[in-house]
C-alpha cells in the first residue's frame, strides 16, 4: 500500500483571523482556495513557503450551524495510488469504511481513537466500481 | 519553516499501531520513552514519505480524550526560535510556552489549534526575556 502524505485540515470559526494567524503572523502562504457551493465551506490550503508538499488545509463553514457541531480538528490526508485496493484491504482487516469511495476518488476511515484519515486517489478519479457505487455511509468522519 | 508533524494522542499503543502501521500502511521511524515524563512517542510516515509524520503520543496514566484532545497539534521547525516567538508575540499571539530551553515554543491558533515551533538544529543558548517566561494556559 503505496501512501503519500497530503495534508492535516483543520476547522476555522474566522476566516479572515485564521489567516492572519497562519499566514501574516506564522509566515505560511496561500497555495490554493476551493469556494465549495455545494458543501457550503471554503477551503484554504496553506504551506511554509519552502515546503509546499505538506500542507494544512482550512476548512471554514459558511452555515454557522455547520461550525459549532464540529471540532476543530478535521482530519489526516493520505493520497494513495488504487483508493478501490486500498479500501478491499483496509475492510478485509476489519477497518470500517466509514465514507466509501462511492466517486472512484475519495475516502474516510478513522483510527481507534477516531481521528478522521481520508484517502484520496492519485490523479483522477476511477471509473464507479460496485461495490463501492452502492455502500452506504456509515457514522460520520 | 518546515513542516514537521501532526500529533494525536492515542489511549492503546498496540491498537493504534496496528492500525497505522499494519492496516494504513505506515511505517515506524523512531520511538522514545520517557520514564519521567510517564510518556511514550512514537513517529511514522509513509514509507516513501518519510519528511512529513504523524506522531502518536501515549500517556502512560490514562486521560479520556474527548473528539477535541485526541487531537494534538502541527509542528513547524524554524530557523530561528526566538525571532519567530518575538515576531508572534509582537503581533499579538500569546506564547504559551516560551522558549526558555531556545529549543521549543507552543502557540494556539485562533481557533486554539496547538502550534508546536522547534528550532532548527539544535537548541539556541537560553536567553532572556523568554529564560524568564511563564507558561501560558495550556497548549
Amino acid at each position: 500500500m503505496k501512501l503519500k502524505y497530503l495534508h492535516t485540515a483543520v476547522r476555522v470559526s474566522n476566516l479572515d483571523e485564521a489567516l492572519d494567524f497562519y499566514c501574516h503572523k506564522m509566515g505560511l502562504q496561500e497555495v490554493r482556495r476551493i469556494e465549495g457551493d455545494k458543501r457550503r465551506c471554503t477551503i484554504v490550503f496553506l504551506a511554509a513557503p519552502d515546503n509546499e508538499d505538506a500542507q494544512i488545509e482550512l476548512v471554514y463553514y459558511w452555515d454557522p450551524e455547520e461550525r459549532n457541531t464540529k471540532g476543530n480538528f478535521g482530519h489526516l490526508s493520505y493520497e494513495v495510488d488504487n483508493i478501490y485496493d486500498v479500501c478491499r484491504e483496509l475492510m478485509d482487516m476489519g477497518i470500517t469504511i466509514n465514507m466509501p469511495p462511492r466517486d472512484g476518488f475519495m475516502a474516510f476511515v478513522r483510527s481507534p481513537d477516531n481521528i478522521s484519515i481520508e484517502l484520496l486517489q492519485k490523479g483522477s478519479p476511477l471509473a464507479p466500481e460496485e461495490p463501492w457505487v452502492s455502500m452506504k455511509e456509515l457514522g460520520e468522519w | 519553516m518546515k513542516y514537521l508533524h501532526t500529533m494525536v494522542r492515542i489511549t492503546d499503543i498496540e491498537e493504534s499501531l496496528d492500525f497505522y502501521c499494519n492496516k494504513l500502511g505506515l511505517v515506524e521511524l523512531r520511538r522514545r520513552e520517557s520514564k519521567k515524563g510517564r510518556f511514550t512517542l512514537i513517529f511514522l510516515a509513509a514509507p516513501e514519505n518519510t519528511n512529513s509524520q504523524v506522531e502518536l503520543t501515549y500517556n502512560w496514566d490514562k486521560e479520556n480524550y474527548t473528539c477535541g484532545r485526541n487531537f494534538g497539534h502541527l509542528a513547524y521547525q524554524v530557523e530561528n526560535i526566538y525571532d519567530i516567538c518575538q515576531r508572534l508575540m509582537d503581533a499579538g499571539v500569546i506564547i504559551n510556552r516560551p522558549p526558555r530551553d531556545g529549543y521549543m515554543a507552543f502557540v494556539r491558533s485562533p481557533d486554539n489549534i496547538s502550534i508546536e515551533l522547534l528550532q532548527k538544529a539544535g537548541p539556541l543558548a537560553p536567553l532572556e526575556p523568554w529564560k524568564s517566561m511563564k507558561n501560558v494556559g495550556e497548549w
